[in-house]
């Protein structure tokens, strides 16, 4: 059987042709020791074709649909034009080795051709790797090294601008200007309440919201100018009739200096922003639970937007949230408390940010470490069902919190909570019962948004599993076909089980004759 | 017994006979104390570098709660060795680090790693020798659950490493066989 190894190199496709080693029998300590001495290695391994590179760009293309397991249309040509043709039906007789499993079940698919990658054919790659200068004759001294170095850093550059979690991104910010913006406005807000309690100092104890603060204030703006007819405006903002009488007795003796216009004009446009900030901060929320019920609504479903954000954004990305175990999840942001207790060899955490989530509120004390590892594990399962499912859906988050109740009513109650089988059962049926109700059309274009958020890259994989999906496909009617035919078969058994049934009853009616008979002969 | 659609994404896919195979040679690591039962526990292994191969149940439903086992099984970073600031004599160095990696260092196992070379930002750049880890999917949690001596299904498990081991060989075999399922 003959055997032909392509060698992709910077610089182009090269194609080998081996003979002379017999693969059966032979170690790869023998082979490695051959391979090492050129002399024996050319004798065995010899060019057959090669196929440069046309540019630089074509190179970088050519290595990055390698490294993906892609073969292009230029290695495809390449292939066939110097393989031996392989006829339908007949097995060919040669096989090609090659570096990537991938490439080479992706070559197999396309052109038929037998694709092999072990021990052995790596071996051969390795001593085609270090004598390669030497096979192509055309090649000046330095090159080899120039065309190396090159593509090498375009090929990491192109790798180092792709970032496949860059949906993520979007909520991990979010979540941080969240925070920060939490803390900005706290700080304002109290500024607001100090500076004007120098003009208005009884204001402070009557209104006690922030942002109803700031709003009264900037409303009353001279205390001196308070007059009843001011009541229907205060109360329109405090929602309390009494609250703005209060407040107008308060402003007639108020014991707070007089400030200047100028004074007061400064004191309203601090008040203004603050007022502005909480609005935004408002939208900012709003955006987030959008965009977590895009990218997480499982995760969002089950613990909140909030806490999910959280979890997402410690994690780095929903990805490496999906590969942690549940028990690295459930101790998220609690390191520093992880680690005191394993130096001092104390007591490790319970919860980190799932502490914040209204189950460990509601669990009592004793079983708070239980409810923690329970949620732990059910948030776990909801990040993997939002990171690679196809379609975006709530119904899993929702039977996940429905299971977290259920548990908490175990450990209060001794109510038996569901299994886990049961619950998916019953969420995929009703998916299905929704599909069956919806068009494909939608199906397709929510296919297709999903792929777009998730990027190029997950893209392609997606597409690969399609081409894998249609031969699924062909297998599944094969397998409805036999199906079908068992269907016929048991058909034919319950007709003849039937005819059975007819022959009893007619034998029945024959004793029913011959006692009729007996007792008129009697 | 007609059987439901296997999920595409579920890939490779064990026929019966290899099943048969991965299922006995789970049971022997049962017994031998070479395996984690549960995705959870799977994931550690991987993350800790332990593990041999993983086998995963095809009918779990739904079948994502696994699927970043095999993400974290494809790019298991074996060791990798930071070079800083190019130059010619780097290079040199970068050949001879090549050829060792390759044919001296790890004489007995060197053909199973594949070498990256990431070029970082500074001039400088990182060799990262990368090992999977093989998994295959089987087609019956059930089935995979009474391997392992559990009463109820698994829907992952992970067989473990251990050098003195007598299983040592049947799993070199095995792995074999589940990367021949990827061509």
């Amino acid at each position: 059987m003959a055997m032909y190894v392509i060698y992709e190199s910077s610089s182009g496709y090269g194609l080998f042709e081996v003979h002379g080693l017999d693969e059966i029998g032979q170690n790869t300590e023998a082979v490695r020791t051959s391979v090492s001495d050129l002399s024996r290695f050319g004798r065995v391994v010899q060019l057959t074709a090669f196929h440069p590179f046309e540019s630089a760009l074509d190179a970088l293309n050519q290595v990055n649909a390698v490294s993906e397991g892609v073969m292009t249309d230029e290695l495809r040509s390449f292939l066939e034009l110097n393989l031996p043709k392989v006829k339908e039906g007949k097995k060919p007789k040669f096989s090609l080795g090659l570096a990537e499993p991938k490439l080479g079940s992706h070559i197999f698919e396309a052109t038929k051709i037998p694709c092999q990658s072990n021990e052995f054919v790596l071996e051969l790659l390795r001593g085609v790797r270090q004598h390669f200068d030497r096979f192509i004759k055309d090649l000046k001294p330095g090159d080899l090294e120039k065309s190396q170095l090159g593509l090498a850093h375009s090929y990491s550059r192109a790798k180092v601008k792709f970032n496949v979690n860059r949906v993520d991104n979007m909520v991990i910010q979010a979540i941080f200007m969240l925070d920060t913006l939490d803390k900005d406005i706290n700080s304002f807000a109290m500024r607001v309440r100090e500076w004007y309690s120098w003009h208005f100092p009884e204001l402070v104890k009557i209104v006690n919201d922030n942002y109803l603060y700031a709003r009264v204030s900037k409303m009353i703006d001279d205390k001196s100018k308070l007059t009843e007819d001011h009541i229907p405006m205060l109360t329109e903002v405090l929602g309390d009739e009494d609250k703005a009488k209060e407040v107008i007795e308060a402003g007639k003796a108020s014991m707070g200096s007089d400030l200047s216009p100028l004074d007061l004009i400064n004191v309203q446009t601090f008040a203004q922003k603050v007022m502005d900030l909480a609005d935004y901060r408002k939208k900012l929320y709003d955006y987030l639970v959008t965009k977590m019920s895009d990218i997480a609504p499982n995760l969002a479903a089950l613990i909140g937007e909030m806490v999910g954000a959280r979890l997402i954004s410690h994690a780095g990305s929903l990805t490496n949230l999906a590969k942690c175990p549940s028990s690295t999840l459930q101790i998220l942001g609690a390191e520093k408390a992880l680690f005191r207790a394993l130096k001092t060899r104390g007591n490790t955490p319970k919860y980190g940010l799932i502490f914040h989530s209204s189950f460990i509120g509601r669990a009592s004390a004793k079983n708070k470490g239980r409810i923690a590892r329970y949620l732990a594990n059910k948030c776990s399962i909801a990040s993997r069902i939002d990171c690679f499912a196809d379609g975006a859906t709530t119904a899993f988050g929702e039977k996940l919190r429905e299971q977290v109740e259920e548990r908490l009513e175990f450990y209060d109650k001794g109510v038996a909570p569901r299994k886990n089988v049961d619950v998916m059962k019953e969420v995929i049926e009703n998916l299905k019962q929704e599909e069956e109700g919806k068009e494909p059309v939608d199906a397709s274009v929510k296919k297709s948004k999903k792929k777009k958020a998730k990027g190029e890259e997950e893209e392609e994989v997606v597409a690969m599993e399609e081409d894998k999906s249609e031969k699924k496909k062909k297998k599944e009617k094969r397998k409805m076909e036999t199906a079908e035919e068992n269907e016929k078969s048991e058909k034919k058994k319950t007709k003849k089980s039937k005819a059975g049934g007819e022959e009893e009853t007619d034998d029945g009616h024959s004793t029913k004759k011959k006692k009729k008979k007996s007792k008129s002969a009697e | 017994m007609t059987v439901e659609g296997v999920n595409p994404k579920a890939y490779p896919l064990a026929d019966s006979q290899l099943s048969i195979t991965i299922l006995d040679l789970v049971q022997q690591a049962t017994n031998y104390k070479q395996l984690k039962k549960g995705a959870n526990e799977a994931t550690k292994t991987l993350n800790r570098g332990i593990s041999e191969f993983i086998v995963m149940a095809a009918d779990t439903e739904p079948l994502e709660i696994l699927l970043h086992l095999p993400l974290l099984a494809e790019d298991k970073v074996f060791e990798f060795l930071l070079i800083v600031s190019l130059s010619y004599e780097s290079q040199l160095v970068v050949s001879l680090a090549l050829a060792s990696f390759t044919g001296f260092t790890w004489v007995s196992s060197s053909y199973d790693k594949k070498i990256r070379l990431y070029w970082l930002l500074d001039s400088s750049f990182e060799i990262v020798i990368v090992d999977n880890v093989p998994y295959v999917f089987v087609p019956s949690k059930q089935a995979l659950g009474r391997a392992c001596d559990v009463t109820r299904p698994v829907i992952a498990c992970s067989v473990t490493s251990n050098e003195a081991s007598q299983l040592k060989s049947q799993i070199q075999h095995l792995k074999d066989a589940i990367e021949k399922l990827l061509i």
